[in-house]
């Protein structure tokens, strides 16, 4: 998946009732509006299902939706080696919008807390 | 390739004004215009005549009333710090322009203004338009000198730059336009509308970029400081070898645009009027600025609740821009749509789109409806309804 791609894809975007339950985490971007929330539970297979909306810009949305795509049915030992850093790169993120990948990041560690949590 | 939608960014040459610049490189005409001692010389002088006859034309103008530029910030530069040079001699002033200014019109005043001068703004009202009454409410009583852009880049809102130039005339203040906007869009007449200086550019009207003009009322201003010197050219207010082709260019432009300029217009407006039908089915945004006194070829429109940087994205057939060409390099909001008294969301959320001559009728609509598709698909992410 390219970021056009990844910035028209709408497939895991959370609609009413897709997943009972979730755990819900949103992350907002201090320096400018846009914000990030991510809808999140584990299967009885203890795989992730999450879902997802998101409101920037484009580079925000494709990264998002990239990462999202891409931890559908992983574990969480899985989510917690992810390298977000890799997905910059395939979308060419500029270093003056390196905020858009601490939204997405701090919202899986949230994630990933609630998990272990139990 | 994309359709173009971002005409008030800058134009297309129109194929005549590329046919005479080609000619004008092709012949004899490479002459030095200085050098009147050989027929090469005397050709391109002819040229860079023939084409001041037609900018001053354009606009009710002298032909010695025409100063060669390299476009409409550097006569800009030229029209506020030399007046302020070669009149006062740096001496403090009471300057006064507004919050709609083009960037090279407030930091040349902020220039006069290091050097002593006093520099006080008109705010647009909520149209984002200077009127007779919004301007004499806020002037300076002492004001000299006056600044104001006839259209806005950013809204397309038309200030009443006749009203204006008149009740300048009346109190003895000089009054400088910035028409980069207007000049071969709608009607300018320097005489009736009593301008003193007013800064033009070429390529906003199907030229060629890298030249423009200042006029320059012989009556009332005469003359001003060159900020380039050696050379002499332009009776000393603008040194440097002029660039005949690119001049022979903007000639071609402007008579062009004062042949077509009523059709345009009509053609500019069907094209805008189309585009706000088709996209009325949305909820959700707004015009910047008032229709009625907007030149229709320039739209803003914010929509409160997205991001213009993924509307634009979205758009992907159709080259259309966030806010001024200008200031769209970095991220500052807009000083022009702050003034409005937009907030900083609504800021974010505008786009920009240009209709021009060449812009046909399905361009629009097809814009239109990836516009619609495009904000339908940013509102389902955001999970609300489109």
């Amino acid at each position: 998946m390219n970021q056009r791609d990844a910035f028209f894809d709408a497939t895991l975007v959370m609609k009413d009732a897709i997943i009972n339950d979730p755990f819900i985490v949103e992350q907002n971007s201090k320096s400018n509006d846009m914000w990030l929330r991510l809808y999140s539970r584990l299967n009885p297979e203890g795989k992730l299902e999450m879902r997802y909306h998101v409101h920037g810009c484009p580079h925000l949305i494709a990264i998002s939706s990239m990462v999202i795509s891409d931890l559908q049915n992983k574990s969480i030992q899985e989510l917690e080696t992810l390298d977000i850093k890799e997905y910059a790169k395939i979308i060419d993120l500029p270093k003056t919008k390196k905020d858009r990948l601490f939204l997405l990041e701090d919202a899986l560690k949230e994630c990933i807390k609630h998990f272990k949590r139990g | 390739m994309k359709t173009y939608l971002d005409f008030a960014s800058t134009t297309p040459m129109a194929t005549a004004v590329i046919e005479k610049m080609h000619a004008v490189m092709s012949e004899d005409s490479f002459g030095n215009p200085s050098s009147l001692d050989h027929e090469y010389g005397i050709k391109a002088k002819n040229i860079i005549e023939q084409s001041r006859n037609e900018v001053a034309s354009l606009i009710n103008a002298k032909s010695e009333e025409i100063v060669w530029t390299s476009g409409a910030t550097e006569s800009n530069n030229l029209a506020i710090v030399g007046f302020h040079q070669f009149q006062y001699q740096n001496q403090a002033l009471r300057f006064v322009t507004s919050h709609l200014e083009h960037k090279s019109v407030i930091e040349s005043m902020q220039s006069v203004e290091a050097l002593g001068s006093n520099l006080s703004y008109i705010q647009p009202n909520k149209d984002g338009q200077i009127d007779l009454e919004t301007f004499t409410r806020q002037l300076d009583p002492d004001a000299t000198f006056v600044s104001c852009m006839h259209i806005n880049n950013e809204t397309g809102a038309v200030n009443d730059i006749g009203e204006i130039g008149r009740y300048c005339r009346k109190n003895e203040i000089i009054f400088h336009v910035d028409a980069a906007q207007s000049v071969g869009k709608i009607s300018i007449d320097v005489s009736d509308m009593c301008i003193d200086l007013m800064s033009m550019s070429a390529h906003k009207v199907y030229g060629p970029k890298g030249v423009g003009a200042l006029f320059i009322n012989k009556d009332s201003v005469g003359r001003v400081k060159s900020l380039i010197v050696g050379g002499g050219q332009e009776r000393g207010m603008r040194s440097g070898t002029l660039p005949t082709h690119q001049i022979a260019g903007m000639g071609v432009a402007y008579r062009i645009s004062k042949q077509t300029m009523t059709q345009d217009i009509e053609h500019i407006k069907e094209c805008r009027d189309t585009f706000l039908e088709k996209l009325s089915i949305l909820h959700g945004w707004k015009v910047n600025g008032s229709i009625d006194n907007a030149f229709p070829g320039i739209l803003s429109i914010s929509f409160s609740d997205l991001y213009s940087e993924s509307l634009i994205y979205a758009m992907e057939d159709f080259a259309i821009s966030r806010g001024s060409a200008c200031s769209s390099d970095h991220d500052e909001p807009s000083h022009v749509l702050k003034s409005m008294g937009l907030l900083d969301h609504e800021i974010n959320g505008t786009i920009r789109i240009g209709f021009g001559r060449t812009t046909s009728l399905s361009e629009v609509e097809s814009a239109a409806t990836q516009l619609i598709k495009a904000i339908i698909h940013l509102r389902n992410l955001k999970g609300d309804t489109p």
